[in-house]
Formats: C-alpha cells, sequence, structure tokens
C-alpha cells in the first residue's frame, strides 16, 4: 500500500500526476492568454505548484502538514474555478497545525468537482473546513452535487465496504495517522466526507 | 460547414471560437453548455459538424451524446474533443470522423475537420451558390451547365431572396420587365419554371427547389452561398466582397447597393 493507490485512477505514470487533469489546466491557460487576463500569471504559478506536489506525492513524499496540503488544494481548485464556470468554493479553515497523508484532501475535492458537482447540470458548491474538536482535528470536504450511489447513507458504518479509490484512502489515513474516513452521501444532495485524525 | 460546439467548459469554448476562427469551413450555428440543450436544439438536422467534449458533465458523456444526436440527424460528422489521449480510442469505435486533444492548435483542428470531410464525402454531394462576380451553381465544385439561361436566371432570383417565396407575377416583373404580364407571359413563366425543375433533377439535385401554391423558394439548408455566409457575419467571405454581384442581372443590382457596406472602408 502505497500513495499510487491514492494518487491516481490507474497506476501508470499518466494516472499517478493525473496528465489529463494537466492538459485541461493548459487548455485553461490559453483561454486566460487569449482573454488577456490578469490573472494568468497566478494560473501558471498554480499548475507549477500543483504538479510538483503531486511528483513529490507519487516519490513518496507521505506526510505533510495540513496547511502545505491546503496551499496545493487551492492552487488546484484556482485552475478548476477558472476552467469551470458553474463552480463555488468555500474554505473554513480554523486548525491547520497538524500532519495527514499528502494528498489525502485534495484527492477528497478532485472527487467531490468531478463526480459530485460537475455531474450536476448546473455545478455547484465545494465547501473546505478545517477544525479541532476535543481530541480529534477534522477536515471536511462537502459538496451539493450528485452525491455517490456506492456511499448512500454512511460509510463505513453502512454495510458497504467502501469502494476503489475512497477505500485506499481511508486504509491509508487508518494505517499511517489512527484516524478514519467518514463518508455520508445523498444522491441528487450532496456528498460528506470528513477526515479525522486524534490530536 | 455549419457547426455547433457541445462543452460543459466556458473556457474550452472561447478556446474552440478562437481557433475555429482560422477555419473558414466552420461556421460556428450553436454553442451548447450542457448536453440536454444540443439534444434540444431544434436546428440539428441541417448541422454538418458537431463538436463534442468527451468529458460532458452532467450525467451524459460526448459518445452517449453523439449517438442521441446521430439518432436525429444520420448524416451529422462528429469531431470528439478530449484532455485525455486514452477516451480517444474509444470515440474512434465509435465511428467517429475524428478526434483532437487538449490544447490544440488551429492546424490540429483543421486537420481533424478534412479529415472528417474526407470520412463523410462517401454520399454527400456538396452544393454551392456563387453569387459574388457573376451567378454559378457548384456541385462537387463542377458548375452545373444550364441549358436554359432563363432557368439559370430563376435559380439567382430565387438564391438572392434567400429561402423566402417569389410569387409568378414577381417573376414575371423581374425576369420579363419588358413584356405585359398576359397569359402568354405567365405560360412562359410556367415554362421555366418547369425547366428549371428538369434541368435540377437531372443533376441530381431536384429537391433544391420547393413548389407550393403557384409559389417558389429554395431549401436554403442543402447548399452553401457565398452571400449568407457575408450576411451572416463570416468575416473570411465578406473579405473576397469588392461590390461585384450576380453581375449578369440587371434586377441584382438593387442587392449590390445594400451589399456597400461590406467592402472595405478607404
Amino acid at each position: 500500500m502505497d500513495n499510487t493507490e491514492v494518487c491516481g485512477s490507474s497506476t501508470d505514470l499518466a494516472g499517478l500526476i493525473n496528465c489529463h487533469f494537466i492538459f485541461n489546466a493548459l487548455n485553461t491557460l490559453k483561454y486566460s492568454v487569449i482573454t488577456d487576463n490578469p490573472g494568468t500569471c497566478g494560473l501558471i504559478d498554480d499548475i507549477a505548484a500543483y504538479m510538483r506536489y503531486r511528483i513529490r506525492a507519487v516519490y513518496g513524499f507521505e506526510m505533510v502538514l495540513l496547511s502545505e496540503e491546503i496551499r496545493y488544494m487551492k492552487s488546484y481548485i484556482n485552475l478548476e474555478l477558472a476552467r469551470f464556470s458553474h463552480i463555488y468554493a468555500e474554505y473554513n479553515l480554523e486548525d491547520t497545525d497538524f500532519t495527514l497523508p499528502s494528498m489525502s484532501v485534495i484527492f477528497l475535492v478532485e472527487n467531490a468537482i468531478h463526480h459530485g458537482i460537475l455531474a450536476k447540470k448546473d455545478g455547484g458548491k465545494l465547501q473546505v473546513k478545517a477544525y479541532r474538536d476535543g481530541l480529534y482535528n477534522y477536515v471536511e470536504v462537502c459538496d451539493n452535487g450528485a452525491g455517490i450511489k456506492e456511499y448512500s447513507g454512511r460509510y463505513p458504518e453502512s454495510s458497504n465496504k467502501g469502494i476503489g479509490n475512497l477505500a485506499a484512502l481511508a486504509e491509508r489515513i487508518e494505517r499511517m495517522k489512527g484516524g478514519s474516513l467518514l463518508i455520508e452521501s445523498v444522491q441528487g444532495e450532496g456528498t460528506r466526507a470528513v477526515i479525522k485524525i486524534p490530536a | 460547414m455549419k457547426t455547433i460546439i457541445v462543452d460543459d467548459e466556458k473556457a474550452a469554448v472561447e478556446v474552440f471560437k478562437y481557433e475555429a476562427e482560422e477555419i473558414e469551413d466552420i461556421d460556428i450555428e450553436g454553442v451548447f453548455y450542457n448536453w440536454n440543450d444540443a439534444l434540444e436544439y431544434g436546428g440539428i438536422r441541417n448541422i454538418d459538424l458537431a463538436f463534442l467534449d468527451i468529458e460532458l458533465g452532467g450525467g451524459m458523456n460526448g459518445l452517449e451524446l453523439a449517438s442521441r444526436i446521430r439518432d436525429k440527424n444520420p448524416d451529422i460528422m462528429f469531431i470528439f474533443i478530449t484532455g485525455d489521449e486514452s477516451y480517444a480510442m474509444e470515440a474512434i469505435k465509435h465511428d467517429a470522423a475524428g478526434y483532437i486533444v487538449k490544447p490544440y492548435s488551429s492546424e490540429s483542428l483543421r486537420y481533424a475537420v478534412e479529415t472528417a470531410r474526407l470520412l463523410s464525402k462517401r454520399n454527400k454531394k456538396r452544393i454551392v451558390a456563387r453569387t459574388f462576380g457573376y451567378f454559378d451553381l457548384f456541385i462537387d465544385e463542377r458548375p452545373v451547365m444550364f441549358k436554359s439561361g432563363k432557368a439559370k436566371e430563376l435559380l439567382a432570383m430565387l438564391v438572392d431572396r434567400q429561402g423566402g417565396t417569389v410569387t409568378t407575377d414577381q417573376i414575371i416583373g423581374t425576369l420579363w420587365e419588358d413584356r405585359p404580364n398576359d397569359v402568354s407571359t405567365q405560360n412562359l413563366c410556367c415554362k421555366i419554371c418547369k425547366t428549371l425543375q428538369k434541368e435540377l433533377d437531372d443533376n441530381g439535385i431536384g429537391d433544391l427547389l420547393i413548389t407550393a401554391r403557384g409559389v417558389r423558394s429554395l431549401d436554403i439548408s442543402k447548399f452553401d452561398c457565398d452571400l449568407y455566409k457575408m450576411l451572416d457575419g463570416n468575416k473570411h467571405v465578406a473579405d473576397r466582397y469588392i461590390g461585384e454581384y450576380m453581375m449578369e442581372y440587371s434586377w441584382a443590382e438593387n442587392r449590390a447597393a445594400l451589399l456597400d457596406r461590406y467592402l472595405p472602408t478607404k
């Protein structure tokens, strides 16, 4: 079990560094240049930062501070916001001073955008929250998108064992930090993913 | 070619428009940001070419959308757009005309369009009415040799009307302005109308002319025309206009005067 199972949808290099995303981001950059968008330089910084972080994760850079993961997550989200006009993002980040497996939050955000929000015709809203409550640190990624069929109800409390990459992520969080991943999803209404890590 | 694009990314659509601008052959008739709007588009039957984003959101991908569109327009050509080349293999299986991978240059766009056209040429005739300079009708780039000059002039008049109808009186007033509008002229007019129909039939494009209750018109979805493209705002076509419109016909001068605003200002 390593990063590869979390980072990409497949085990080839293209999947590991998410080539698909990068080429689409380049197309977005082109649009930004065509329209003389003053934010173009920022987008170039975002794609460079995101790629560097993603490649680092592939080479076994496993544990990061949440504040660092958040920085690259924002680069990623900026690129998606520039690409799709019908996504909104909201952050509420109170406590980000703890470590967790790298790419875990970004992976949940990717899922929320592509399988949740974009699966709905009119798009939707993404929320990322980080807070501490008692003995635990929490990171929440919520969307009001299409929902994940396989996670209807609550995971892992529901009878579903979890699928593919999300199951791999849950295993990684538990093994590396003794934490857990909770998924709640309602078809047509959205998904809430919560990473819970002992403080 | 009448073209539509379906992509849920505004940025991708703008990039497409930017590159497609370079290609004279692409006339964008519709832009759709979701599959639903594309399927509800009433003009789909007249579209020649559709660019479809494969990773279309909203519960239907570009490949599925293609077969739904194909149901409504069996002759349409598809070019798929994708950020991930591995999806393209799926597209080829899907009797796709071609695909392009983001980001793409206008060169690769042009190549995809050419490929699509070659693949679709199988049984489709291309009819073009040229109005700049002297009037001519072309089928697959060959001019149609009309036996009757008057029949050709009637066709020119109908092209000039842009699909609008003309009555027998209007035809007489235009084509035989010196003759009285009497029974013998009306018979002549009727004969020329039949001659035109026969000449078109002989060339395999009889469905161009529509005759109903004594009025006539052309099905303008069946041919391309430089005048129509210029009026639609196609800059490349307008650049070719030098103030000469259906020069052999005196009645065309009225239109020519209206077209002066498309001439380069000096």
